[in-house]
């Protein structure tokens, strides 16, 4: 949940401000007060970055906050987890801060570590044939997609003509 | 030809004492060592060679030393290290104009841009890739490359080629460096002009053969069977170390000359600096020439590079040549380069200094 965002200190959780970070495909989630919104999100480090962000339409009374917020998604540069909190900070700083509710897992940002993307632990391909959730094919699945993309780039002949 | 190994009893020590290798990431203050950094950096594949003797291998993730690995981009700098051995020797003539060689690419933004302006990727010519903006270049470019058949009412250029034809200019050519994949299209084409030959064809020819590499390559093709010149090679990490070789001895391996010294001096002296511009911030004060990423570094390092990883990295000071295939979770190199060139520069200290 959103409780700080820059010069608007202490919002209140009627707002409903919330983002997700899924570890699935590196997917992001979140409502910005009025809309819902969608998109990705890279972590290396602490470093972050937002992209492909996109959301429903809708209009409501006041959209200051949302605004706002949506507008600095894209612009965030790192963020650093303390406890229950989350802050994205952006190239002036710290510009919004989270606090994490039992019901949404809001400060889980997690990407698989190289031990545990091997292809080998994933599973990817293995068996013949392979069990469905362990195929990667071409054009229906996002075969060059972290975590995919450490099978694939050992088989591209396999996706496309060489 | 196999590579030279040092012997086992000095592989396995210099595989100790390289893992153990400590270093500063850009942006820290914590060390990390060398092994560490592997980890960090999904990486699939290593080798490096110091005196022309490999003294560190290993394999991850999908990787083995009979397999191969996707080059992504490093393909560029094989389709610019052919377009550079024509220079030298004088088949191609770096201040023509792309028209004057390939007539079909009509009033193309390419038409008027010179050969020289392709290798380093100085034209300015429209390509965006913003992901997110459905009119974006790359995906009619994505479309038109595709192997795979058109959907019915498809009506865009089919193949890369035909791409090229219908690419709009955005600027003045020769300001700038505009790091565009396009060009290397452009270049492999010109380069097969020249030649009569695939770039698939010529590298084979030129590179693969009398180099004696212990594994085929592969690219991957258009619908119409041309090769990607700016992304499409797959290659196994030893012979990715004899390209290194090649680029570290002026054109030379196992006593053979395979191109002129001429070739790897023109790469090596890089690219206009003050074009480089402050896009890769990692890579400060470089230059981009041929195909090739010149550092313009203490050691004069020079580099092929591809995106989620992959790097043939040359250190003529320091006599060393290191290949890495990786596969990070996110393509750009900005994100790697951290925990990656200053483990490059340790281990090459620490070569010089033990070897």
């Amino acid at each position: 949940m959103l409780k700080e965002l820059g010069e608007h200190p202490d919002i209140t959780s009627e707002k409903n401000v919330f983002i997700q970070f899924l570890s699935e495909d590196r997917k992001l989630i979140g409502n910005s007060g009025c809309n819902n919104f969608f998109g990705q999100y890279e972590i290396n480090n602490d470093l972050l970055s937002i992209t492909n962000l996109g959301s429903t339409k809708m209009m409501c009374p006041d959209m200051t906050i949302e605004d706002a917020f949506l507008q600095f998604l894209p612009k965030v540069q790192r963020y650093e987890v303390n406890g229950a909190v989350l802050i994205l900070y952006g190239e002036n700083g710290k510009f919004a801060t989270f606090e994490s509710t039992p019901s949404f897992s809001t400060t889980q940002v997690d990407t698989l570590t190289a031990a545990q993307s091997d292809p080998k632990v994933m599973g990817w391909m293995q068996g013949f044939p392979p069990a469905k959730d362990k195929l990667i094919t071409q054009p229906d699945s996002n075969y060059f997609s972290f975590p995919k993309l450490r099978w694939s780039v050992c088989h591209l002949r396999e996706f496309l003509p060489t | 030809m196999p590579l030279d190994y040092v012997s086992p009893a000095d592989f396995a020590d210099l595989r100790q004492k390289i893992d153990a290798i400590a270093f500063t990431p850009m942006r820290s203050n914590q060390t990390m060592t060398w092994e560490q950094s592997l980890y960090e950096n999904y990486t699939d594949g290593m080798l490096i060679i110091h005196k022309n003797q490999v003294v560190y291998e290993r394999y991850f993730g999908c990787l083995q030393e009979d397999g191969k690995h996707a080059a992504m981009s490093m393909t560029k700098s094989i389709t610019g290290l052919l377009a550079e051995i024509l220079v030298v020797n004088n088949q191609l003539d770096e201040n023509a104009l792309v028209k004057n060689i390939i007539p079909e690419i009509r009033d193309s933004a390419f038409a008027d841009a010179t050969v020289r302006q392709v290798m380093d990727m100085t034209t300015d010519v429209k390509y965006s890739e913003n992901y997110a903006d459905p009119n974006a270049d790359i995906w009619l470019y994505s479309a038109a490359a595709s192997p795979l058949p058109k959907p019915a009412d498809y009506v865009g250029p089919n193949g890369y080629w035909e791409y090229l034809q219908q690419v709009k200019r955005d600027g003045e050519h020769g300001q700038e460096f505009h790091y565009k994949t396009i060009n290397s299209d452009m270049l492999g084409w010109i380069v097969s002009r020249v030649t009569g030959k695939s770039i698939t064809q010529l590298t084979s020819d030129v590179l693969w053969r009398p180099m004696g590499a212990e594994q085929s390559a592969y690219q991957t093709v258009d619908g119409k069977g041309v090769p990607f010149a700016g992304g499409g090679l797959t290659a196994g990490l030893r012979d990715l170390g004899r390209i290194g070789l090649l680029m570290l001895n002026n054109g030379q391996i196992n006593g053979k000359q395979l191109f002129a010294p001429q070739v790897v001096a023109n790469i090596r002296k890089g690219g206009d600096r003050q074009k480089f511009g402050d896009g890769f911030p990692t890579l400060k004060g470089g230059s981009y020439t041929s195909q090739w990423w010149v550092f313009h570094n203490e050691h004069k390092a020079f580099a092929a590079r591809g995106v989620h990883g992959q790097t043939i990295y040359v250190d003529p000071t320091a006599d060393m040549v290191l290949v890495r295939f990786a596969s990070y979770p996110k393509a750009q190199n900005g994100f790697i380069d951290p925990t990656s060139l200053p483990a490059y520069d340790a281990v090459a200290k620490y070569l010089m200094a033990h070897r």
